[in-house]
């Protein structure tokens, strides 16, 4: 897994790699998490909150932003940073997950949207899942 | 897609097209209000493509236009007006953006700069204390179903109602702060959880709350319209729709994107993402956006009160 952030004129460019598509997923929960709670998902701290999503989309793409856009709604509603996730069904137009995290009095920044723009989920030349996502801030 | 100079034809000093002839797909030509120089600079990013991108929506009349502060956006660029013919012409979320109907108000006040220059610190303070800001805060007030329902249906004059400004404040906002075709049935349960403590907030990135003074009068008329004289103090409020906004937005860019192929609309960009505006799916977005919009005046008329607040705790009640 692999989490960079590039640089942007005024929002949040973040580029993810991932063995497998899941591992991607997942890299890019955490990369939001990174960013709404800074070094939150690297302690070692027993989960306190879980969520449920179910994601339809029309391609993989399209299926890992609004993944992490369901994942960015529950850190709003739920006022929790996820770190880990369990997938529960996962194929290329569906997934079912299960997210788990803490709940925090208050993030360090705030994320309007995931967006699609310049979003590309595909395999580059060392045969690894990857795409940037950009954050509308 | 590559756009040159070239490309562009100067039809004024201070405008710029690119006709439709420029890509098969355009159904009218793509303008720029811009002097060279900043043309120049607009042209370092991909603003203009998108600006191309744009005048092929379903239904576009006249052109797609972008103003002198435009930059790359998504899908649209920012600073981008188009235009499209009703009933049956295109809606897009991505056109009105995440944060919808996020908006500028200033208030002014009585004090010139001079007189208050040495009370900035206390104010700067009181204004922290009083206004909540960033990070996904939530505010001093918490909404019930019923209270939401109603901030959704009436926006600035619901805080009027509740004591969080005056009506005569209705008379100076963008259609008196209200949108009457706002449907809150049409916004989802999510979006009304993230907005329920967010009013009166103003969340982060390029939203702010700031003590300004006039520095030079350009136009001594329109000054005296708005009420402003040189080195008088005012207050200018940047922010939108919060939480509530950002996920009606995306809420809509995923529907959309799924129901645009039933019409047979194909754009270059997914956030173009559109449907003809008398669908279904393009008036549930239409009504809900309504909503979200009415929210925003909402909001700005909580955070005038908690200016004002701040401004009375420091200069007194009559200030």
């Amino acid at each position: 897994m692999k989490i960079e952030y590039l640089p942007h004129t005024a929002d949040i460019r973040m580029k993810i790699e991932g063995f497998h598509l899941e591992e991607l997923f997942r890299a890019g929960v955490i990369g939001m998490s990174h960013i709404l709670k800074d070094g939150f998902c690297n302690q070692n701290v027993k989960f306190d909150c879980k969520s449920v999503l179910e994601i339809t989309a029309s391609d993989r793409t399209c299926l890992l932003i609004d993944f992490l856009s369901e994942v960015l709604s529950a850190f709003y509603a739920e006022k929790a940073v996820f770190c880990e996730v369990d997938f529960l069904d996962f194929t290329d137009h569906h997934t079912i997950a299960e997210i788990h995290g803490n709940q925090i009095k208050g993030f360090d920044d705030e994320i309007k949207a995931v967006t699609y723009h310049e979003a590309d989920v595909r395999k580059n030349n060392r045969d690894q899942w990857e795409t940037l996502v950009i954050f509308d801030i | 897609m590559k756009i040159n100079k070239e490309d562009i034809h100067k039809l004024e000093d201070y405008l710029w097209e690119i006709p439709k002839t420029f890509r098969p797909k355009m159904r009218v030509p793509a303008r720029v209000l811009a002097s060279e120089p900043l043309l120049d600079a607009i042209m370092e990013d991909r603003s203009l493509a998108q600006l191309v991108n744009v005048a092929s929506l379903p239904g576009i009349q006249g052109a797609s236009l972008v103003m002198p502060d435009v930059h790359e956006g998504y899908g649209f660029p920012i600073g981008g007006v188009a235009a499209t013919l009703h009933p049956d012409g295109a809606i897009s979320p991505g056109g009105v953006g995440y944060d919808i109907n996020c908006g500028m108000r200033l208030l002014t006040s009585k004090q010139k700069i001079e007189e208050i220059k040495d009370k900035l610190e206390a104010l700067s303070k009181e204004l922290y204390a009083q206004i909540p800001s960033g990070m996904g805060k939530g505010g001093q007030i918490k909404l019930s179903a019923q209270e939401m329902e109603e901030v959704l249906l009436k926006g600035a004059e619901w805080a009027v109602g509740t004591g969080y400004g005056d009506k005569e404040n209705l008379a100076f906002m963008e259609s008196k702060g209200r949108l009457e075709n706002a449907d809150s049935s049409l916004v989802s349960d999510m979006a009304k959880k993230r907005g329920s403590d967010q009013l009166g907030t103003i969340g982060s990135g390029n939203h702010f709350v700031e003590v300004d003074y006039v520095e030079e009068i350009y136009d001594e008329t329109i000054a005296e319209a708005y009420g402003l004289s040189k080195g008088q103090v005012v207050v200018l409020i940047r922010t939108g729709s919060r939480g509530l906004g950002h996920q009606v937005a995306t809420d809509y860019i995923r529907q959309i994107m799924t129901a645009m192929p039933n019409y047979g609309i194909e754009v270059p960009d997914r956030e173009l993402a559109c449907v003809p505006f008398n669908s279904e799916e393009g008036q549930h977005y239409f009504k809900a956006m309504c909503a979200a919009a009415n929210y925003a005046w909402g909001n700005r008329e909580v955070i005038s009160w908690e200016a004002r607040t701040a401004w009375r705790n420091i200069f007194g009640p009559t200030a």
